[in-house]
């Protein structure tokens, strides 16, 4: 969720630096968001193939 | 619950009603998908659910917010995401609790980097009062922000060091351990209180500096065992350091989600300390055994054991009518899922009814046990907890015991002195025949504790890898 204060913090105009930090923290937030949902569709992929 | 959200909500953007209605929607739909996630016929959809809701929390937050630079923001989308996204095809199952622990400590540090943007330009986010000066609340807010997220980052890098084996798993006692890391927590509330009437430079630094410091000291004297509270708590602190930033930026759709996520992560760690029977600050504290060998340590005098083959294994497991397997972490180390699923379909095929038995703190991370034994394609509805499956230990004819050791310990029952005593085992010694696959007779254990599994009538020790040990036992069977 934290990519949403990330989206935030980049989107501001004014500072260059926190422009950059934010975009930075998009990245990380990211990363997390991705690789989470799709390591779970993975996990939970496993479960599926023994439903039929 | 509801009231909550909808105050939250109603408080946070006024201004727009859409907006908030939208942040609201994203906030059910993350309800509905930790719902959904509880249960394994229901899981597909919650992970649905909750990109849905993510899905609306970005485009909104991009949408409502003047975009000063909208390619950037969309190339670092991109690049995050295809590297989440190719990390989490390629892992192996087997390494998943690093892979959690590393993404924990991703979003602790984008936290610290938004509030260290809010900081530097606090003007943008509507928090700075009209001499520039940022507002005391908003700063109390980024204080906690920063210093939860950097707790959890260096806290997660720890842990991911600890579960990768990049690092020794076993605890790391510093003397005067709980005086420093009291002295850091004092001195970080202290600073962040101070920070509310000055808000130099320094001071946020030297918060930041503390937090990751406090991170790292926490982490380092818990033992490997522990990890699967830990893993789950600095998920909860994930949580929180997003609800804090969302403060700041006055953004509801992070209070609701950053506080869902920690609360849900905080009650998963009292519900695991409570499976151990531990205290969450003993656990949090650290160092359990490693002064545990004050208990079990004089006790170990020679009793005399049985050797166990895996021609006797096959022979007993393919008489039996009900088998019990009791998976630990050593089925992890030595990737035994696959060969014990095989074994478990030898035996169905023989007519033997075969139930695997999970303990709440087995593995190294919550439901370590129950992903690998999905890869390796066992079926959920023969998969029980503790509370479901104990019982049925009176009528199993074989305990089979693989890589688990303090769980099956019937010092938890009856030896008070026990650093063990009070957790809930399986009563394996309950079953008429009970085999024990370990690597030697040398190890005790996480807890540092004798069993006396290992001593009873009815116990067989088969000695090797657990892997190895299986796929012999299957060749047995498959005569």
């Amino acid at each position: 969720m934290i990519v949403v204060g990330a989206l935030i913090a980049s989107a501001a105009a004014g500072s260059a630096t926190s422009k950059w930090l934010g975009l930075l923290a998009v990245v990380l937030a990211s990363v997390n968001i991705f690789g989470g949902f799709a390591v779970t569709a993975r996990m939970l992929a496993m479960y599926k193939k023994k439903e039929k | 619950m509801d009231v909550t959200l909808l105050s939250a909500a109603a408080t946070g953007l006024a201004a727009s009603p859409w907006v908030a209605l939208a942040y609201l929607a994203s906030g059910v739909l993350f309800i509905l998908a930790l719902r959904g996630l509880s249960s394994p016929a229901t899981s597909r959809a919650g992970n649905r659910y909750g990109m849905i809701g993510m899905l609306i929390a970005v485009v909104t937050t991009l949408v409502t917010h003047d975009i000063a630079s909208l390619p950037e923001i969309l190339a670092a989308l991109a690049l995050g995401g295809a590297i989440g996204w190719i990390i989490a095809r390629r892992i192996a199952m087997t390494d998943m609790p690093q892979l959690v622990a590393a993404f924990h400590s991703l979003v602790g540090l984008a936290a610290v980097l938004v509030g260290w943007a809010a900081y530097l330009n606090p003007e943008a986010f509507g928090i700075a009062g009209p001499d520039g000066a940022i507002n005391a609340v908003s700063r109390l807010e980024m204080g906690l922000g920063i210093a939860i997220g950097a707790i959890t980052f260096s806290g997660s890098v720890i842990a991911f060091l600890k579960l990768a084996g990049k690092m020794s798993g076993a605890p790391i006692l510093l003397p005067a351990r709980h005086v420093i890391n009291l002295g850091t927590l004092i001195a970080i509330i202290g600073l962040t209180g101070y920070f509310m009437t000055d808000q130099s430079l320094w001071v946020i630094a030297t918060i930041t500096a503390l937090a990751f410091i406090i991170g790292f000291l926490l982490i380092i004297p818990i033992g490997g065992a522990d990890m699967p509270v830990v893993v789950s708590m600095l998920n909860s602190y994930s949580g929180w350091a997003a609800a804090a930033m969302g403060f700041t930026l006055s953004n509801t759709a992070m209070i609701i989600t950053g506080a869902l996520v920690g609360s849900s992560g905080a009650i998963l760690s009292y519900i695991m300390c409570k499976a151990m029977n531990r205290g969450f600050l003993s656990v949090i504290a650290g160092g359990f055994g490693a002064d545990a060998s004050a208990g079990g340590g004089e006790a170990r005098e020679q009793r005399p054991w049985k050797r166990g083959s895996a021609e006797d294994a096959a022979y007993m497991l393919g008489e039996a009518e009900k088998v019990i397997i009791i998976p630990g972490y050593g089925m992890a180390v030595s990737q035994a899922q696959h060969a014990l699923r095989e074994m478990g379909d030898l035996l169905k095929a023989k007519g033997v009814e075969v139930k695997y038995a999970i303990h709440p703190v087995a593995g190294r991370m919550p439901g370590h046990m129950n992903v690998l034994l999905a890869e390796a394609n066992v079926p959920y509805d023969e998969v029980f907890e503790l509370e479901d499956i104990n019982s049925e230990f009176a009528t199993a004819d074989v305990a089979f015991i693989i890589g688990a050791n303090d769980v099956v310990n019937p010092a938890a029952k009856t030896d008070k002195s026990s650093p063990i005593y009070g957790m809930p085992v399986f009563d394996v010694d309950k079953a008429k025949q009970v085999f024990f696959i370990k690597r030697s007779m040398g190890g005790v254990g996480y807890a540092g504790v004798d069993n006396d599994v290992f001593y009873m009538d009815q116990t067989l020790m088969l000695l090797a890898d657990a892997k190895k040990m299986v796929e012999d036992i299957n060749k047995g069977l498959a005569h």
